[in-house]
């Protein structure tokens, strides 16, 4: 029936193999020319993204067919991989000798460990004018004072909401504070309307979340301790668990949500946000271009809008911070040196002002954010910049045995089958696991 | 070994034959039966050496190196990249074996074997004894049930996926039928339904096969059996008590064995009707706890643990079943060793 049992053995037994027998010969594409001396040699740059629906994916393409006419001698191969895949065959590549010279990076702890292992291009020298437009977003691309990726694109966490589904309710003013969104759901649900979607089955919008509210709780100060020394000690973990429990019990998500998928088709949360089948749904800055491509007719959401997640009474965080991250792209250390420059033309004003155009998301570059048309994109954009502290995902903050457990038992909290306690304790263990 | 005389020769047959003591206890008793030939001869060897060489190299590479690496690797924290330095000795295999999620996937396990022999078991042999019936339509009806079995199970776990979700196909259909209270079921997030669903599909998908390989066992019963039957005036029943199911049973013992390990090792229709949630809705087994706790999480020496714990279950319950179930039908059937 399956092989699973040795499938992973056997890919680092074959990976192993191959390091040994092939390691002169490594990646054909890029292995003549490792230093990236010679300008006039052909190269082939491979690019693993998770943009696989437009308009990222055509903004993509189109950036890499302008980079190509204006450099011949590179050559560029775009991988795009479903988001959730590409996590899985990343691992992999990068461990054995096939791995893409260029590939989405999220930063943060999981970026360190590549760093660490010497998988990671140095870009610090020529990427100082990036680094310093894409400014307090830049953080997690960063590690001992070098810069190892660039984000495209990044922004806050925040609800985006169907104004129409809140008119029919009778809602008139977004929520400023916990006990007004709770309001909003009452109201939505006595209107018959499904208040808040959530993906269950991805298990990392149920994350999500439970990162918000642990930074409410929280604050930047204790996430920021217990990143380096994973103690997990101090009550509000407890807390922001407690917090959530309640919130689930009040039943704000669509019916059967625990086996709902986040993103892939109609029947998903995002999917239904696009379809008017719920009201609103806590996300990232993806949400608009996600939702635009499960409309109907495949057009922006017209009366798609967001507003910040609402401060917590009694919490020690800031309540004008804000969750949240980007998407970026590395390239791997022995790629051509020609990565980095297309990396650099991905923030460029060209590339970013069709992304904005096209609603894909908000960009990095300031000179691209007036080009944003959707109002939800606008309001995300203008949400980010207010935002006191952007911290990072929190399953990238910590890292992957807590990150993961943090996403699974955010599930559990929300629909009742983890007790809050159970859930820190989660934390502690998954700690000591790596 | 030390049964016999002590000979140089036919030791170092035996270490090159590499079976150990068991080979030696047979070429004894054939020793004693018959005399002994003076063993292959260099062409003989040559042979061998031609013969199941290619595949005892893919054997060792890809099944017993894994299997040791697994092994090294579960004695490590590691996260996956470079080599592992971080030994921590069984510490993997203590916090596996005490968390209560991967019980409950043992448990989900232990529950698969069981259901899968329970329903698909008297189902498979009923619809067989069907088939085995000479009437209209048989080879489509046969077809048709093999079909399930033949399609991919990531195919399968998407359609069913899409089929039973919330407001899905399977809701409309039983809101049409005016089911309403039904159509509200929670068939994929409820963990007191998600595990019956599963087993539904699960014999769906592999009615067929059980169906196939029982067809297979009863054309093997000899027509004579059945006409002594019937002369002696035994009805149609009575042969199927007496003469099918008897002869057929070293088929389903042998059906049982592959769903044992099938059940055991299930993770694809799992992985992909339910992915991180199965911990949840009931449904977990060992081999998702593997792939979510080891690969998802970054933690590759406690996932390399967690299929060293995998492998010995399913290989003692492969062990004890050919000890205890199957040894009736091979006692016979092996030649001692020739």
């Amino acid at each position: 029936m399956n092989t699973t049992r040795t499938t992973h053995a056997i890919a680092l037994c074959a990976a192993a193999a191959l390091a040994v027998g092939l390691a002169g010969c490594g990646d054909n594409s890029d292995s003549g020319d490792p230093g990236g001396s010679g300008d006039g040699g052909q190269v082939t740059i491979t690019w693993w993204h998770n943009v696989t629906s437009d308009p990222g994916k055509t903004v993509f393409q189109n950036a890499a067919d302008r980079f190509m006419d204006a450099n011949p001698n590179v050559k560029i191969e775009i991988v795009p991989i479903q988001n959730e895949d590409l996590q899985d065959k990343l691992q992999t590549a990068l461990n054995g000798s096939d791995a893409p010279d260029m590939f989405q990076q999220w930063g943060g702890g999981e970026m360190a460990e590549q760093v660490d292992q010497g998988l990671v291009m140095d870009i610090s020298a020529d990427s100082q004018k990036e680094v310093e437009f894409i400014g307090g977003s830049m953080a997690p691309w960063q590690y001992d004072g070098k810069t190892y990726g660039l984000p495209y694109t990044a922004g806050v966490a925040g609800v985006y909401y169907s104004k129409d589904l809140f008119d029919q309710a009778g809602i008139t003013e977004t929520p400023q504070t916990w006990e007004q969104f709770n309001d909003v759901v009452a109201k939505l649900k006595a209107a018959g309307i499904v208040p808040v979607g959530l993906g269950g089955k991805d298990a990392w919008p149920a994350g999500h979340w439970m990162y918000i509210m642990t930074l409410r709780m929280c604050g930047q100060e204790v996430i920021a301790q217990d990143t380096e020394n994973k103690a997990f000690d101090d009550p509000c973990y407890l807390q922001a668990a407690q917090l959530l429990e309640d919130f689930g019990k009040t039943e704000p998500f669509e019916e059967g949500w625990v086996s709902v998928s986040a993103q892939q088709g109609a029947g998903s949360s995002s999917g239904m946000l696009a379809n008017h089948k719920l009201a609103m749904e806590f996300s990232g800055v993806w949400e608009t271009g996600q939702v635009q491509s499960l409309t109907p007719d495949g057009q922006p959401l017209a009366d798609l809008h967001w507003f910040p997640f609402p401060s917590v009474a009694g919490g020690k965080g800031d309540p004008k911070a804000a969750v949240g991250g980007g998407d970026g792209f590395s390239c791997h250390a022995k790629a051509p040196k020609e990565c980095a420059d297309f990396l650099r033309y991905l923030v460029g004003d060209e590339t970013q002002a069709e992304y904005a155009e096209t609603g894909a998301g908000i960009p990095v570059n300031p000179s691209a954010v007036d080009k944003l048309t959707t109002e939800s994109l606008k309001e995300a954009a203008a949400g980010s910049n207010e935002a006191s502290f952007l911290q990072l995902w929190l399953d990238k903050a910590f890292g992957d045995s807590v990150g993961e457990t943090i996403n699974q038992e955010s599930v559990g909290v929300l629909s009742g089958k983890t007790t809050p306690e159970q859930y820190v304790q989660g934390l502690i263990d998954a700690a000591k696991k790596g | 070994m030390a049964s016999t005389s002590p000979s140089v020769a036919p030791r170092k047959a035996d270490a090159l034959a590499g079976s150990g003591p068991r080979r030696s206890r047979a070429e004894a008793r054939s020793r004693r039966g018959a005399p002994r030939r003076g063993g292959i001869g260099w062409r003989g060897r040559v042979e061998v050496a031609l013969l199941s060489g290619p595949a005892l190299v893919v054997f060792v590479t890809f099944v017993i190196f894994p299997v040791i690496l697994a092994a090294y690797f579960g004695f490590f924290r590691w996260r996956g990249y470079g080599v592992p330095t971080d030994f921590i000795g069984f510490d993997n295999y203590r916090w596996i074996l005490g968390d209560p999620y991967f019980r409950a996937a043992l448990a989900h396990n232990a529950f698969v074997v069981v259901m899968s022999i329970i329903i698909q078991g008297p189902v498979a042999l009923g619809l067989a004894l069907l088939l085995n019936r000479k009437m209209r339509g048989r080879s489509l009806i046969r077809v048709l049930l093999f079909v399930p079995y033949v399609l991919s199970e990531v195919i399968v776990g998407t359609g069913w996926r899409l089929i039973l979700q919330p407001a899905g196909a399977f809701s409309a259909i039983l809101e049409a039928l005016g089911l309403d209270k039904l159509a509200h079921w929670d068939w994929l997030g409820s963990e007191t339904i998600a595990p019956w669903t599963m087993m539904m599909i699960l014999t769906w998908k592999y009615i067929g096969f059980a169906v196939i390989l029982f067809l297979a066992g009863m054309q093997g019963i000899p027509e004579e059996l059945y006409e002594a039957g019937a002369v002696d005036g035994a009805s149609y029943w009575r042969m199927q008590f007496s003469i099918t199911l008897p002869l057929l049973a070293p088929t389903v013992r042998i059906w049982g064995f592959l769903t044992i390990i099938g059940s055991l090792q299930l993770f694809d229709l799992i992985y992909i009707m339910w992915g991180p949630v199965a911990k949840f809705t009931g449904v977990s087994t060992m081999a998702t706890y593997m792939v979510y706790e080891g690969r998802e999480s970054n933690a590759y020496g406690y996932g390399n643990a967690t299929a060293v714990i995998l492998f010995i279950v399913t290989f003692t319950c492969a062990l004890l079943y050919q000890r205890f179930v199957l040894r009736r039908d091979t006692d016979g059937a092996l030649t001692g060793g020739r």
